[in-house]
């Protein structure tokens, strides 16, 4: 697989590291500030569009190259226009993983109670949109930038691991620490996808998939 | 197969057994799927005070009794998420010889004096409640407590679930469920509970409610932080990977 990272991936690691924490306490900031406290970062609408609109600013740039290299590559070897690579790659892979997610967790065991607001009447569009804006400016980052940095360090099963472990300590002031060890997993999941398509695409696609599925599962 | 393939093949693999690990050994409570946020609907107060919502619902569910255990129930108010809930697993109730339903309910009522001494009564106090159809009371196995779950307003960072044993209020062993302003006791016995919360820790009415529009003003900012980075981006990317 290629890996198509910068020439000092520490240096963007660190700065990866560093925006992520900035926009992370933007978003706290955001939430306590628009929704009366702390605790509503994981469900301030405002909160997660900020976020994810920094988080977006971290990656672009860099994650241009990030999200469609190596599809870029696998066109250009195989002759073929570099959007239909990327449709019948990563967007493909991501339905599949992203279907994996939420299949699982309609089959395992869940609590049988209600403890998150479930999006309804006006707010599902908000929702579906931010959701789909969060879930594909995290991937830029974690998968894309964060990813090939490590890779191009220390080889791409630490930079699954890495940045699995980054994406669930993000997620910690949201959804508290019961959430770190299925963020993690879900964050290996998401690397795998990263590691089997060669783009950002499948995880992007797949993260949204999955949050999507919450809607039926809340 | 290649190299690459099979690292991501692998990779895969540990992902979902550390997804179902992660489910079986304790992430009932995690999100739903890990990004779950929406906005909670506002507290709704029995007695709302200004700029408060009212209108609290109750839930009451009947369920047919033939002699043999109803298996687990669960019980929620109309809110989203609710305010008040009960989860009820198997084989918890004594139901009374004779009937042929129960009847369970959830009410918010008018909170039964003498105050919590240790704190102030965040939001509504709930009547929780279960009759068979005879009248005759449906009481609770010592070894089988139920659940019940209250949601506090916004900014209920601390809480602890108490019942009033028609005297005093009974503090619970209570724990945090997930989602903001929402904990949980197990008891084994019901009746009238509230969610109490250190003085200090009472929440108020956040400074912006009332204030959807800065909700919009943010938004935008979103919006146009995105599209100049989008802009800036492809006005600045270098020449050899156009």
């Amino acid at each position: 697989m290629r890996v198509l990272a910068p020439a000092r991936p520490a240096l963007v690691a660190l700065r990866v590291v560093v925006g992520v924490g900035v926009a992370l306490g933007v978003r706290v900031g955001v939430a306590a500030w628009v929704g009366g406290g702390v605790g509503e970062a994981g469900t301030s609408l405002a909160a997660a569009g900020v976020f994810a609109a920094l988080m977006l600013a971290i990656a672009v740039r860099p994650a241009g190259h990030a999200a469609f290299g190596a599809r870029r590559a696998a066109a250009d070897e195989r002759g073929r226009p570099l959007h239909r690579e990327i449709v019948s790659g990563g967007i493909g892979v991501g339905i599949a993983g992203g279907a994996v997610l939420v299949v699982l967790a309609a089959v395992l065991p869940r609590t049988p109670l209600h403890v998150w607001p479930r999006p309804h009447g006006v707010t599902v569009l908000t929702w579906t949109v931010l959701v789909a804006f969060v879930a594909v400016a995290e991937e830029l980052v974690f998968r894309g930038v964060l990813f090939d940095a490590v890779a191009r360090a220390a080889g791409v099963f630490a930079a699954c691991a890495v940045c699995a472990v980054a994406f669930a300590i993000v997620h910690v002031p949201l959804y508290g620490w019961q959430a770190l060890p299925l963020d993690i997993a879900v964050g290996v999941w998401l690397g795998g996808l990263r590691m089997l398509s060669g783009g950002v695409a499948a995880p992007a696609v797949a993260h949204t998939v999955a949050d999507m599925g919450a809607w039926f599962l809340v | 197969m290649t190299q690459g393939r099979k690292q991501a093949l692998s990779a895969l693999l540990l992902g979902a057994l550390l997804v179902v690990a992660a489910r079986l050994a304790g992430g009932r409570t995690a999100p739903p799927l890990y990004d779950s946020f929406a906005t909670a609907d506002a507290y709704r107060f029995l007695h709302p005070g200004p700029g408060q919502a009212g209108n609290p619902t109750s839930a009451t569910t009947t369920v047919p009794y033939t002699g043999k255990d109803t298996g687990a129930q669960t019980l929620a108010t109309g809110e989203n998420p609710p305010q008040a809930q009960i989860l009820i697993g198997a084989d918890s109730m004594v139901i009374p010889s004779g009937a042929h339903s129960i009847t369970i309910s959830i009410t918010p009522v008018d909170t039964p004096k003498p105050a919590p001494p240790n704190g102030v009564v965040a939001g509504n106090t709930y009547l929780y409640r279960i009759a068979s159809d005879t009248g005759q009371a449906v009481t609770l196995r010592p070894d089988h407590p139920v659940s019940i779950v209250l949601r506090g307003p916004t900014g209920t960072t601390q809480g602890t679930v108490q019942l009033f044993d028609g005297t005093a209020w009974q503090p619970q062993t209570t724990v945090p469920v997930g989602g903001p302003n929402i904990f949980a006791a197990n008891t084994t016995q019901l009746g009238d509970a509230a969610l109490v919360a250190p003085p200090q820790a009472a929440p108020a009415v956040p400074p912006q409610a009332g204030m959807p529009w800065l909700i919009w003003v943010i938004a935008g900012a979103a919006v146009a932080i995105t599209a100049s980075v989008l802009l800036w981006s492809a006005r600045h990317r270098p020449a050899g990977r156009r």
